[in-house]
């Protein structure tokens, strides 16, 4: 930025230029014409001399507006380049601060979410941690009941293993027996139909 | 007349074997060299019958039908299978205390344990070992906690 107001402030000092120039030669040529009228040599070499004098004082003259040109604009490049600078410190300032911010307050939001999702996480482990306890002391129950419920055919399988070779002799006292404890019913459930 | 049905005679079929064997025995108008069923010779024993004429096979004929239609026949489920002495001694046993032409189908289930379960037309009489354990389950469950 700062080599493109150089550039402009070189175009501005060369059109300067330019301008003195074309206003050197419209004075040099209105003299000119006025002595044009008077004859003889001595007013040509006048003529010439007083044009290379006023040339020469142009030129000086417009060195010396150039460098002092050069002078303003290299001071004033110079205050603008320090304006520019502090601008850009300033604004580099603010936007690292506004930055700095946006990173704290994102900072703080993912902080926050952090905790809440490891509350969340804790939350949640201690409900799945009741839910399997309640569940297996469920299953624990259900089995122990299904136990009870089921002993009589367990111990009846077992004991039909054990004493799988229990021959009629073994248990026919037991048969008899409650043949004879049931007689009455059955007698009386035989009558009936016959 | 009435005979005494032998223990060895204790079920439905066996009286429609012997119905059979002794309607055949009539067709063929008795022939002398014609060999007997241990049945219907075992019945011929318990009732004195020394000669199995027109008479006495028709009075058994008659006797075996009157003992299908009137005697009971229950099913006696059993955990183990009975020697035929031990069979016979059962019947006996179960004539005398039930009913004297009673008729009994035998059924094995070993998971009864010991005992039995009889079957009448009517009711069910389970007297298994098996049954006893299922009805004092709660029992057998406090036993087993409280050990």
């Amino acid at each position: 930025m700062i080599d493109t107001i150089i550039l402009i402030l070189t175009i501005i000092s060369v059109a300067t230029f330019l301008i003195l120039c074309l206003i050197a030669a419209r004075y040099l040529k209105e003299p000119l014409s006025k002595k044009s009228k008077n004859t003889g040599e001595d007013l040509a070499n006048m003529s010439r001399q007083a044009k290379a004098e006023a040339q020469d004082k142009l030129e000086k003259a417009v060195a010396k507006e150039i460098i002092a040109l050069q002078k303003t604009l290299q001071a004033q490049a110079n205050v603008m380049q320090v304006g520019f600078t502090k601008n850009l410190q300033d604004i580099t300032t603010a936007q690292l601060a506004e930055f700095k911010k946006t990173m704290d307050l994102a900072d703080s939001n993912m902080k926050d979410q952090a905790k809440m999702i490891a509350h969340q996480g804790q939350q949640h482990s201690k409900q799945l941690q009741q839910s399997l306890a309640d569940e297996t002391a469920q299953i624990k129950q259900k089995v122990l009941d299904n136990t009870d419920e089921q002993i009589a055919e367990i111990m009846i399988s077992y004991l039909a293993e054990v004493a799988g070779d229990l021959d009629y002799q073994q248990q026919k006292d037991y048969l008899y027996s409650s043949i004879e404890a049931n007689k009455d019913a059955i007698k009386k459930d035989i009558a009936n139909v016959v | 007349m009435s005979y005494r049905l032998p223990e060895g005679i204790y079920n439905s079929s066996q009286l429609r074997q012997l119905h059979n064997e002794l309607t055949r025995l009539r067709s063929l108008r008795y022939p002398k060299n014609i060999v007997f069923s241990s049945n219907l010779q075992d019945l011929a024993s318990a009732n004195n019958i020394k000669k199995l004429n027109v008479a006495t096979v028709g009075d058994i004929l008659k006797f075996i039908d009157t003992t299908l239609d009137e005697s009971p026949e229950l099913t006696m489920t059993l955990a183990s299978a009975p020697g035929v002495d031990e069979r016979d001694e059962l019947i006996a046993r179960l004539r005398r205390l039930l009913h004297p032409k009673l008729l009994v189908h035998f059924i094995i289930r070993p998971e009864l344990l010991a005992g039995c379960v009889v079957r009448t037309k009517t009711a069910i009489f389970d007297m298994s070992l098996a049954r006893a354990l299922k009805d004092n389950q709660q029992k057998l469950v406090t036993r087993l906690k409280n050990a």
